[in-house]
């Protein structure tokens, strides 16, 4: 019975490091990429993770990007909420989604004016909004979603 | 520092265009520990910010078969802010061309010998880091670098040249450069390297280090050798680590280590558990046992730490 439990250890541990062997190697965070020193590791794909995501986001190029609006100060508001904004075209072109985060209810107001703002800037004979989504994020944060498309 | 304007004094230093190049990184690691030191009179708590960092890196394609690469990246002292006299200290900073026959670069880094040791220190940046009682673990100034392409589904080798400039953070006595190279194998089941200094910490001073690592299932485990000759003494010391992944987030480690390389009977024995919260975000804890025995009280060493921290990527 021993001898039938060590093989079948010995097995599972042998498994285990077989189908490990051909597993894929995950992409490590940024820092710790950057700490091995491999200059030979695999490209990975941070725009979307930790501070760089963030910056990525912040600093998106194109005449459609770089709506981030993180304190109220640097636009010269006095918004008392952190924003932050991102937008989808659809394949048609025809719908546009805006979207915008904010940190409580209170300030769902303010975002939204601030998006109508944009969609005007964008549609310069006007716009026809045609959804309005709320959905909720990890701490009891919201997301606004605009969908509306130019006249 | 608000988000905010972290992100505007940051993303100001690049132009847009270049923005999806860059990768922008960091860590912060504090710990609070019970020291118990020799040579201090009594033991006292502590906060130990452990190689906090924030870092910037990236490349630009020359061509379809050559870019420029670089990183730059500094320590900062969470627990205190200040390094010394400095806010910030330099970590691995690089400039270099990479192309598909390997890549060069030259700056302030870690030395191949350094880098060999891979993930088998399971106490990395912490009281039971494999430097307590092992040379070899230098960050050289004024080095050159020469790595090869992977081949052979994951062999590599790298040749650095340390200048014989003596103004970097590594004081190296004598006339004269050095080399550090290293050999290797990796997968991420199997690692094995071997690497070597020569006259990098100083002249005449020679370190081999044979590394491995092994990934079985649920556990991973490690093993170091070192082997260190300066002309005067001529000294061995090996480590061994093992580690397991009880479920997805929950982690057991230990180390133990016995060398004569940096002090005479020189010990450390660790033992910790990780917490994963996130991928991110990891609580950790541990015990540690540094002792040696020399002779001269004032380095005479019989420590023990007992502590925990958080350790956040971002």
């Amino acid at each position: 019975m021993k001898k039938l439990c060590c093989s079948l250890l010995v097995i599972w541990l042998a498994t285990g490091g077989i189908s490990a062997a051909f597993a894929e190697e995950e992409c490590a965070n940024a820092v710790d990429a950057a700490d091995s020193m491999n200059v030979n590791q695999k490209d990975c794909d941070y725009s979307d993770k930790g501070l760089n995501g963030f910056l990525q986001k912040a600093f998106k190029k194109g005449s459609e990007g770089a709506v981030l609006n993180t304190s109220a100060e640097v636009n010269g508001e006095q918004a008392a909420s952190k924003v932050a904004a991102e937008e989808n075209i659809s394949a048609s072109r025809e719908k546009i989604v805006l979207s915008v985060e904010v940190e409580q209810w209170a300030n769902v107001g303010l975002a939204k004016n601030q998006l109508l703002q944009k969609v005007m800037e964008r549609c310069s004979k006007g716009f026809n909004v045609q959804g309005e989504t709320y959905r909720p994020l990890p701490m009891g944060r919201i997301e606004l979603s605009l969908e509306y498309h130019c006249l | 520092m608000k988000k905010s304007l972290l992100a505007f004094a940051v993303a100001s230093l690049f132009p847009m265009a270049a923005v999806a190049d860059v990768i922008v990184y960091g860590k912060a690691n504090v710990s609070i520990q019970h020291a118990d030191e020799q040579a201090a009179d009594d033991s006292q708590v502590e906060l130990v910010s452990n190689a906090s960092r924030i870092g910037v890196k990236g490349g630009e394609d020359i061509n379809s078969s050559l870019k420029v690469i670089y990183q730059f990246e500094y320590q900062t002292e969470v627990d205190d802010g200040t390094n010394g006299t400095q806010t910030f200290g330099q970590r691995n900073i690089y400039l270099g061309l990479q192309g598909t026959a390997g890549t060069f670069i030259g700056g302030h880094f870690d030395t191949p010998t350094k880098v060999a040791q891979e993930k088998i220190d399971l106490f990395n940046d912490l009281e039971g880091d494999i430097t307590q009682i092992f040379k070899g673990e230098i960050r050289a100034s004024n080095i050159v670098q020469y790595t090869t392409p992977t081949f052979g589904g994951g062999f590599a080798g790298s040749v650095a040249y340390v200048t014989e400039e003596n103004n970097g953070t590594t004081p190296r006595t004598g006339d004269g450069a050095g080399v550090s190279a290293s050999f290797g194998y990796t997968s991420p089941v199997f690692y094995v390297g071997v690497a070597m200094d020569q006259d990098v910490e100083a002249e005449d001073t020679d370190l081999v280090r044979l590394v491995g690592r092994l990934n079985v299932g649920a556990f991973q485990f490690g093993l170091l050798a070192e082997n260190y000759d300066n002309g005067i003494v001529d000294e061995d010391g090996a480590l061994v680590s093992a580690l397991w992944n009880l479920t997805d987030k929950w982690v057991a480690k230990a180390q133990y280590g016995q060398s004569e390389v940096k002090m005479a009977d020189g010990e450390t024995a660790s033992i910790g558990v990780d917490y994963k919260m996130t991928k991110a975000a990891t609580l950790y804890s541990y015990v540690t046992t540094v002792e040696n025995d020399v002779i001269a009280p004032a380095s005479q060493r019989d420590d023990t730490y007992v502590g925990v921290g958080m350790d956040f990527k971002f």
